[in-house]
């Protein structure tokens, strides 16, 4: 074969063998890079997307961390250093009341906004009335914590001696009548106390469009309404998995149905 | 040069040219690209039953290897003191010495007593009171508990990405170029489920390569025998030498650690602790969760007639007729327990500091 190859070819013929066996490699890889490339999808009409912020206050204002002092309906002054919660398994209700779960785990956390808010893409075209997610993680990611994103344990979220997640963490100082301070420790999980929150809203329409959700939480409310929680006599720790606070966690979960409002899509 | 040899030279190199013109296209491809960590083959003795190994969690070499490294590396505790191995000694079956609790960094003691770490991987949840669902949750317990380790997890990690060689490692066993908590979890777990016992002297027995006396073969027959020591009933004969299940075994009435009830809130679960392992046994003393028997005859002495009674004692024990061993008898089970031992364990280079 190369004695064949020989007989026909003079030498410098070769550069140029060499010349075309490269354009062609060259060209071939060209093709494999273009082929490569994520051609932007058009946006199709069946779809469009939904931002969802929460905005965290208490009795109506927004919660300036460290520094602002709110006051319960037990009439208890407090403070918050640190607000966190999981927000998970997010559903935009249509008005025809199917459903769309977009499965997602999200840590929000009061003292940073840019974690206050989720996008949900692919959000269907049409018309939706309520929304629903659950304060918490479910029984699914709760029993391990082998788990990233949001769920990452070195979020802060984690109980050390038992496997699951913080739910709801408050961390702050309570100010009794005398102006004397103490902890103010407020960690909520364990699979029973997951929440549902269901909430109307103002029926709004997506149609291959983009929009933003306002939703809030108000504190106050947490520790109102309906039960008025009092960080008074000892009540002023709870972590959860005491006996102790079993009370204080039935109080806890009725109360974040009435903390989580609608405020308005825009 | 020949004319023959001019054309086989400009042959070759028209073909060398095209193969780097071809290779610069490859420019997506690093060098240096992470191409997978090697399997790690686990051997599990005869007479083991097989381990499930998380599908999450896959052995390798790169994983047992870093896990080994962290196991025994203080950066994982809060000032730099402290590492798993500090509270978890190989010399011992990864117990504490003789201490009844351990002192964490800050000079703060714990409440139970440290776990023996044998053949993890057959168990199903961790610490005394189950309060870990899987061994890779269990990982970071320690790691953060203020009377152990008394670390920030995230600080932790943070230690890990900016150390020298710890990225490196990382990279090899999971790939990635930043260490997250779930690789720390995993890369422990790995290393944890290598820690297999299986040559004890009864390991070797059943295996027919050794004998044992007629002391350890009355006691290994007291063992099982439901009207004497009747151990097997938690503390399953053969394997893994337990059900792993969660017990009141009478160590009290009243209860100072509530045990798995703190974990479950549930109240019959009130006393009751991990029936751990009796493999090594007689290397890991003191006893029971919270170490308050420092011999093997004591432990006997309380199955035979020193059990409390309450309401969530163990069923198998509440009917369990005080006295019904001889002295004799637990003196039996007591050498029988010594065939358990693994010296071949306690001295498995793969398992020494690296």
């Amino acid at each position: 074969m190369i004695s064949a190859i020989r007989s026909r070819f003079s030498g410098f013929r070769y550069a140029g063998i060499a010349a075309i066996c490269a354009l062609l490699v060259t060209a071939s890889c060209r093709y494999k890079d273009k082929a490569v490339v994520v051609t932007p999808v058009t946006p199709t009409s069946s779809y469009g997307s939904l931002t969802v912020k929460f905005s965290n206050e208490a009795g109506g204002t927004a919660i300036v961390m460290g520094s602002g002092t709110y006051t319960n309906a037990a009439g208890n002054a407090y403070k918050v250093d640190l607000l966190k919660y999981f927000v998970s398994n997010f559903t935009l209700i249509k008005s025809d009341n199917s459903e769309h779960n977009f499965a997602n785990y999200k840590l929000i956390n009061a003292a940073d906004t840019s974690t206050c808010s989720f996008t949900l893409d692919s959000v269907a075209n049409g018309t939706y009335k309520a929304v629903r997610f659950y304060i918490g993680v479910d029984s699914a990611k709760n029993h391990t914590l082998l788990n990233e994103g949001d769920l990452n344990p070195s979020n802060g979220m984690v109980w050390t001696w038992s496997t699951g997640y913080i739910f709801f963490k408050h961390e702050g100082t309570f100010i009794n009548d005398t102006g004397g301070t103490s902890v103010l420790l407020y960690h909520y999980g364990v699979d029973a106390n997951m929440k549902t929150i269901d909430i109307p809203v103002s029926a709004f329409t997506i149609a291959a469009d983009h929009k933003t959700m306002l939703l809030k939480f108000d504190l106050n409310k947490q520790y109102g309404d309906p039960n008025v929680i009092t960080f008074d006599s000892g009540n002023a720790v709870h972590q959860s998995l005491e006996t102790r606070d079993r009370a204080w966690l039935g109080q806890m979960k009725a109360n974040f149905s009435s903390a989580f409002t609608f405020d308005k899509v825009q | 040069m020949s004319n023959k040899k001019l054309h086989i030279c400009l042959a070759i190199l028209a073909l060398m040219l095209s193969v780097t013109v071809f290779n610069a296209c490859k420019k997506d491809i690093n060098p240096d690209a992470y191409t997978g960590p090697t399997p790690y083959l686990l051997v599990i003795p005869t007479g083991l039953p097989r381990m499930d190994i998380p599908a999450n969690n896959p052995m390798t070499q790169e994983g047992v290897a870093l896990g080994r490294k962290l196991f025994y590396d203080p950066i994982l505790s809060g000032n730099r003191t402290m590492s798993c191995a500090s509270c978890h000694n190989q010399a011992f079956s990864f117990t504490d010495s003789s201490n009844q609790y351990s002192i964490g960094i800050d000079g703060l003691a714990g409440t139970r007593n440290a776990m023996n770490l044998v053949n993890l991987g057959y168990q199903k949840k961790f610490f005394w009171d189950g309060g870990a669902a899987d061994l890779e949750s269990q990982v970071i317990g320690p790691i953060q508990n203020p009377v152990e380790m008394h670390e920030n997890l995230a600080n932790a990690i943070h230690k890990l990405n900016t150390d020298l060689e710890y990225p490196t490692l990382f990279k090899k066993a999971f790939g990635g170029d930043t260490i997250t908590t779930s690789m720390l979890m995993r890369a422990i777990a790995q290393f944890e489920r290598t820690m297999i016992s299986g040559n004890s002297k009864y390991d070797q027995y059943v295996r027919g390569s050794a004998t044992l006396t007629a002391q350890e073969l009355r006691g290994m027959e007291l063992y099982q025998d439901p009207a004497k020591g009747d151990c097997t009933h938690c503390h399953a004969m053969g394997s893994t030498f337990s059900d792993f299940e969660f017990r009141n075994n009478g160590v009290d009435s009243i209860y100072a650690d509530a045990g798995r009830y703190k974990i479950t809130l549930i109240g019959s679960d009130s006393g009751k602790f991990k029936t751990p392992s009796l493999r090594n046994i007689a290397l890991t003393a003191p006893y029971m969760h919270d170490g308050r028997f420092t011999t093997l005859q004591q432990c006997l002495d309380h199955y035979n007639t020193g059990f409390h009674y309450s309401p969530s004692l163990d069923p198998v024990l509440s009917v369990s007729p005080k006295g019904r061993m001889t002295a004799q008898d637990m003196t039996d089970i007591i050498a029988f327990l010594h065939t358990l031992t693994d010296t071949s364990f306690i001295n498995n280079q793969a398992f020494k500091h690296p």
